[in-house]
């Protein structure tokens, strides 16, 4: 059984100008140890899903469907008992480090604050912990800058020390949204490099989002890709690079500069995301599509399995129709 | 820089290195806090400097020197009423022959006492109601910011008033009335600050490490409001004492023959027409230094709290 499951999940949130449907349908699973990368542009829904699952949804969200942690509903329970998963078998790491930590609070308390709050362990044992879990994400001399505040570390060295927090009581399934996006590209990789070594380490399944498609290149075993809230895509890694039967996912590549082509232009995917509000009644993708027919305009779109070695799902009529080289030269 | 490089410091950092060795983190690089660095800010500004040096003057001159009075506050000298300031009598006397620095010291115990009891109460109330209430939202903040409201359109001159006429001139009644104002204020900038503060990413991430409301709010949010808190303790102080002060003057406040700032402004200013200056320019010289140190010491803390915002 997979560690995580995700059926059907649904987010939408109450706004004076009506219901936008922030997730639409999405279903996914992940087993134990395995990376999965989810990539899309902005506002496709990539944080809301794993904001669903930690249960940190805005105040004006509906969610509805299942995700279950080893058979354990996570949707729609109390926060009394998520509380008891989150930071324990769950973790997640933001963003932008300088403000996911407390400027006013040392790193030693805010490192120790997980395992005392979950393992009800003293201080003491969980200082010793937050010394291993520093040394482990590579802080040189880390014994010694535990009672520094946040704004006294570089940003590379605060998202190490997010990383280390997430790590404190060893969950099972660590979420990182955008985990490099704020650092530059060398601190990026040796991140990444980090998150790897560490998967290895502990074990753990691991959801990386991005809309870095390189970066779920170098870290993922799986990609799921993202658009208005819906699942396109969702294949192994190195079968989506091969076959990427989606226009979307054939965009998202062009889009990506590469070093290894004399390219000068990156190609754009015209037009712009949907209104979340009013969505397009068939496929979303359909108004800025190149492939787009009428039927794709009129229907939606269901995930469908390929048929490759391993299963590579893609929603789109014509997914069998062209494949991603044609597109390439379009 | 090179200055720091002398052997003392080679030393300490032989010291350091070797604590790295034996892997032992007491005495690690102490970090030093936002907090710290904004005190050392305020250090830098000489005039709030000076305010506070002043203020901790007067409390401390409050505290001690009745002690080695030779008169009590209420000790009458009909044989010596209206002295000028003398050796005797160094801030004169009244119209009952008591001695006034005696009493200014007194009145000073009691204006201050109102003062920062006020204050301690309006912190510890507004600051949980506030708080709660920018927190939780919705339901909870609307009623709880309903009350306060409600308690805003008191007139307080009329509630003051009310419970005097009901309950006599009382110590305590003072406080209530006072107290029942003041926390409003704090309320509603804690709530404000609490909503601004609810939304940044590090709340986010303590609620991903599953930690409780309750600990978010004592440890995260309020830890993050110690400077506006503190910026609004300087404020709400000198607002008490005037309130007080205000009271007492009225005739509303402290019972005689105790008396406090108020109580003595009250009665130099009846007396003024007869060139007892005293009496009047002695009691409001202490309550407008203290008001203007207070406000000093507030504006030098804001700065340094907010070094953005310095011009």
């Amino acid at each position: 059984m997979s560690l995580l499951e995700v059926n059907n999940l649904n987010v939408r949130f109450k706004t004076n100008d009506g219901l936008v449907h922030a997730i639409n349908h999405v279903s996914f699973s992940l087993d134990k140890a395995e990376t999965l990368g989810v990539v899309g542009e902005s506002g496709s829904g990539k944080s809301q899903t794993v904001l669903a699952l930690m249960g940190l949804s805005a105040n004006n969200a509906l969610v509805s469907g299942s995700a279950k942690l080893d058979g354990k509903e996570l949707i729609g329970i109390p926060t009394k008992e998520l509380n008891q998963i989150r930071g324990n078998e769950i973790s997640m790491i933001f963003q932008d480090p300088m403000t996911s930590l407390n400027p006013y609070v040392t790193i030693e308390t805010q490192l120790c604050e997980p395992m005392m709050v979950h393992q009800h362990s003293t201080k003491a044992q969980a200082r010793r912990h937050a010394i291993d879990m520093l040394d482990a994400v590579r802080i040189p001399d880390i014994a010694n800058r535990i009672k520094l505040y946040p704004h006294e570390l570089s940003g590379g060295m605060q998202q190490r020390v997010m990383v280390a927090m997430a790590l404190m009581c060893k969950p099972r399934l660590l979420i990182a949204d955008e985990p490099t996006t704020a650092l530059d590209v060398t601190v990026q990789a040796q991140l990444l490099k980090l998150l790897q070594e560490l998967q290895d380490e502990f074990k753990m399944a691991t959801i990386l989002i991005t809309h870095d498609i390189a970066v779920v290149a170098g870290a993922c075993d799986r990609v799921m890709v993202m658009y208005a809230g819906t699942t396109v895509e969702s294949a192994q890694i190195h079968d989506l690079f091969a076959n990427h039967y989606h226009p979307y996912t054939s965009g998202l590549m062009t889009a990506t500069p590469r070093v290894d082509s004399a390219q000068t232009k990156l190609q754009e995917i015209t037009g712009e995301p949907p209104d979340l509000s009013h969505l397009p009644a068939g496929c979303a993708f359909s108004p800025r599509c190149p492939r787009a027919t009428d039927i794709c305009s009129q229907q939606h779109p269901v995930l469908e399995d390929m048929h490759d070695q391993n299963l590579h799902y893609v929603a789109c009529f014509h997914a069998r129709e062209t494949d991603n080289k044609e597109t390439l030269n379009s | 820089m090179e200055k720091s490089f002398t052997l003392r410091q080679k030393k300490k950092n032989a010291y350091f290195l070797e604590k790295v060795a034996t892997n032992s983190y007491e005495g690690a690089f102490k970090g030093r806090s936002l907090y710290y660095d904004a005190w050392l800010r305020f250090k830098k500004n000489r005039i709030a400097k000076f305010s506070l040096v002043v203020l901790g003057l007067i409390i401390v001159m409050m505290i001690v020197l009745p002690w080695f009075s030779p008169y009590t506050y209420a000790q009458q000298n009909l044989l010596e009423v209206y002295q000028s300031p003398s050796a005797k009598h160094w801030f004169g006397t009244d119209s009952l022959g008591r001695d006034i620095f005696t009493r200014v010291m007194i009145g000073g115990r009691i204006t201050l006492e109102i003062g920062f009891v006020a204050t301690l109460v309006s912190v510890v109330i507004g600051t949980l109601v506030g708080a709660t209430a920018g927190f939780l939202g919705g339901n909870v903040d609307n009623i709880l910011m309903r009350i306060v409201d409600v308690l805003y359109g008191l007139p307080f001159m009329f509630f003051a008033i009310l419970l005097v006429t009901l309950f006599g001139r009382n110590f305590i009644l003072i406080f209530i009335a006072i107290g029942a104002v003041v926390w409003l204020d704090m309320a509603r900038v804690v709530r404000g600050q609490t909503m601004g503060l609810k939304n940044r990413q590090f709340i986010e991430a303590a609620h991903v490490c599953g930690v409780k409301e309750r600990v978010i709010i004592t440890r995260h949010i309020i830890r993050n409001l110690i400077g506006i808190i503190a910026v609004y303790i300087t404020l709400t102080v000198p607002g008490s004492i005037m309130i007080a002060v205000f009271l007492s003057f009225l005739g509303l406040g402290i019972q005689p023959p105790m008396t406090d700032w108020g109580g003595l402004i009250s009665d130099g200013a009846q007396v003024i027409a007869f060139n007892y200056w005293w009496l009047l320019l002695i009691p409001s010289s202490f309550l407008t230094v203290t008001l203007l140190c207070f406000n000093f010491v507030g504006n030098g803390l804001r700065d340094a709290l907010d070094p953005r915002e310095q011009h």
